[in-house]
């Protein structure tokens, strides 16, 4: 298969989503290092997901749905209110340390919730890793919407904005009403992090935001050029980060947040050292991820299995036990010819199989759990199996505390085997 | 019900000792405006502990601790050689991408042990309920050779929170105080979480320092309010079976949400 073809399908979705969460992460960056609030964005990112966990936990609202969307933003304004109103009233600590103690209450009331609710740390980490993998189209062009709004407001109002973050207290000597202005401004990053944090996740968020930024600051101080040298540097990053995941099987986001960290050492390295030591840095960096890439072990790889795509129909689940041979004739009889089973075994690889599985069981079909222990027997990927077994956990049932990092059959997973199972013969009756 | 006891009066000796040197600590950091130096030293205990399991050295073995305090003294290191000379980058910035940059390493790393997720939520939220008499004996123990050397030198590190440009060697003493940050932050991750750890240091500490400003009345005010928002916290936990460490912070955060409203109803009369 053609690499770069296969990178646009897998990787193209993703990128995109990166490059729109640039955009307006890049800019926002520039406020955020001016006014010496670095932290806010980990923070409300922060607050964002406890926001989506509680919708999750009280309401049994999916990530994606509306009501998910209004609990996080609601969260994010109710810290917005008090982060500008702190900063008038509050003396004797900085702004910061607010911030950074609402971090750390925002994080444990994450993990608080999550301790509640059935498979905990797998949501724990997702909330940390994100899913930029598995943006789908109608999340990118929402949080593209979302950015462009957010962007007219920040064109439009750019004058008394950038007042307010360069000389905080020359604006209170002009009678700006700042509470308010902060209030808006804390808002709209709100807003941008509701819908960047669902797509990246926490960290990849944080990176984006004062990475790009802060290499821009190194090396330029008119505005349209950090603006300019932020978003290649975002773009860079991002684009080196997707393919360093692909190719050695790392999570998405974390991946795109080192190498915006790499490439911030590159960049401090060449105002700080002379430019011949700093050349060889940069060569020898650029060599070892290169190096890296080629003498990547390539099983590990998504869709890098040539068996995925070879084998007959059927014959991956011939050493399995015999209840998938009774499963299939049932539902590829004639009154389903589109049924998921058949569609599952024509699937072409292990990504279009777990979308099979999903879609079954989004619409309640019989055999969905069905499809997703077969699926999870033939142990995809890791990146397919969490996906599955987490949306297995999102249905009200008893949890499938699944190890997606060990095969299935491994006595690790024979308790989750066995709930699944017992699923699948319950969904039967 | 000796059995209760004896769970309770570990689990609260260690706190009422942590708490002193915490908060202390804490109150120079929040004066130097270093929160988040607190969390990358705490990230890197964890992500030193998770290079452990990666080698097959057990978690709260000698192994794992000594893989932390590596991972911990790098970091102290970098956080007091690293000063961007550009006005335009707060020193924040530089303190807030290391921590990225550790939490990304643990979840790398996560990526590629199995059952790697449920050892990084570990590292988050903590394993306190397994604390137990030994833990807090070293712990006790090498928190007050700590204490006595900051006492000793006391002079010199408030003169580095106040103003640090009058020290001579002040990036010495500023590895020191990092240093010492470190060494509490590897005795107290692998049984606190990161979340905790930070926690204990940072929210008794920012609650005094929005009353007063002298040292003194604040470690003993903070350290009070801390012991009071803790045994809540624990007994909270312990009753109604609510998960340890997010317990104790929630409780933690309460008090300081308490603190910001006395203090917004009532702002500090002298402004500094």
């Amino acid at each position: 298969m053609d690499v770069f073809q296969r990178w646009i399908d897998l990787l193209g979705l993703p990128f995109l989503a990166c490059v729109a969460m640039t955009a307006i992460l890049g800019y926002l960056g520039l406020h955020v290092l001016k006014r010496e609030i670095v932290f806010v964005d980990i923070a409300l990112a922060q607050i964002v997901a406890v926001g989506a966990i509680g919708a999750h936990v009280l309401f049994e609202a999916r990530g994606d749905s509306p009501l998910a969307h209004v609990c996080a933003f609601s969260l994010a304004v109710v810290a917005a209110a008090f982060y500008a109103f702190t900063r008038r009233r509050v003396t004797g600590i900085s702004t910061e340390a607010v911030i950074g103690v609402s971090y750390a209450i925002a994080a444990a009331a994450a993990l608080f919730l999550l301790g509640v609710a059935p498979g905990g740390h797998v949501h724990a980490q997702h909330m940390l890793t994100g899913s930029i993998l598995w943006a789908s189209w109608s999340d990118v062009s929402l949080a593209v919407s979302a950015f462009a709004g957010v962007g007219l407001c920040f064109t439009l109002l750019r004058r008394p904005f950038a007042r307010l973050s360069g000389d905080y207290q020359g604006a209170i000597d002009e009678g700006m009403r700042v509470v308010w202005w902060d209030f808006l401004f804390y808002c709209l990053i709100g807003v941008v992090i509701t819908f960047a944090v669902r797509i990246g996740g926490v960290v990849v968020v944080f990176c984006l935001l004062i990475i790009p930024a802060s290499i821009s600051v190194l090396f330029a101080s008119g505005t349209l050029a950090r603006l300019s040298i932020a978003w290649l540097a975002g773009i860079a990053g991002s684009v080196l980060g997707l393919i360093f995941a692909d190719r050695l099987d790392f999570s998405v986001g974390p991946s795109v947040a080192l190498l915006l960290g790499i490439g911030l050492a590159i960049a401090a390295g060449w105002r700080v050292l002379a430019p011949a030591v700093a050349g060889a840095i940069t060569v020898a960096t650029a060599a070892g991820y290169t190096l890296l890439l080629a003498l990547a072990p390539t099983p590990v790889g998504i869709h890098r299995h040539p068996d995925w795509c070879q084998l007959e129909p059927g014959t991956e689940s011939s050493v399995e036990d015999p209840q998938h041979e009774v499963a299939a004739p049932t539902v590829a009889g004639p009154e389903a010819p589109e049924g998921f089973v058949e569609r599952y075994e024509l699937a072409a690889d292990a990504r279009e199989r777990s979308d099979v599985v999903l879609t079954a069981l989004d619409e309640g079909s019989p055999e969905g759990a069905r499809l997703a222990l077969r699926y999870l027997e033939d142990d995809p990927p890791l990146f397919f199996r969490q996906r599955v077994v987490d949306r297995l956990n999102e249905e009200a049932m008893e949890a499938i505390e699944l190890d997606v990092g060990l095969p299935f059959a491994d006595p690790g997973n024979r308790a989750a085997a066995e709930v699944l199972k017992r699923r699948v013969v319950g969904k039967d009756r | 019900m000796s059995e209760t006891l004896r769970f309770f009066s570990a689990q609260i000796s260690l706190l009422a000792v942590v708490l002193v040197l915490h908060t202390y600590i804490g109150l120079h950091v929040i004066r130097r405006t270093l929160i988040f130096s607190d969390l990358v030293l705490d990230q890197l205990a964890a992500f030193g502990a998770l290079v452990g399991i990666g080698l097959a050295v057990g978690y709260g073995t000698p192994g794992s601790y000594l893989l932390s305090l590596v991972a911990v003294l790098i970091g102290a290191v970098a956080l007091a050689v690293i000063k961007p000379r550009k006005k335009g980058i707060p020193r924040e910035a530089v303190i807030g991408i290391l921590y990225a940059m550790a939490l990304v390493a643990s979840l790398l790393l996560g990526d590629k042990l199995s059952g790697g997720a449920s050892y990084v939520t570990k590292t988050l939220s903590g394993a306190m309920l397994w604390v137990s008499w030994p833990i807090v004996m070293v712990t006790a123990g090498v928190y007050v050779i700590l204490l006595v050397f900051h006492w000793v030198y006391r002079a010199k590190f408030i003169a580095l929170a106040d103003d640090g440009r009058g020290l001579e060697r002040a990036r010495r003493w500023d590895f020191l105080f990092f240093a010492t940050q470190g060494i509490i932050t590897v005795l107290i991750v692998p049984v606190a979480g990161v979340l905790l750890a930070y926690a204990l240091l940072m929210i008794p500490a920012a609650i005094a320092a929005m009353f007063t400003r002298r040292w003194g009345v604040a470690l003993i005010l903070g350290w009070s309010v801390g012991m009071v928002a803790c045994v809540s916290g624990v007994c909270l936990s312990f009753y109604r079976d609510l998960p340890y460490g997010p317990t104790l912070i929630l409780c933690l955060g309460a008090a300081f949400v308490i603190a910001v409203a006395i203090r917004t109803a009532a702002p500090l009369a002298s402004r500094t």
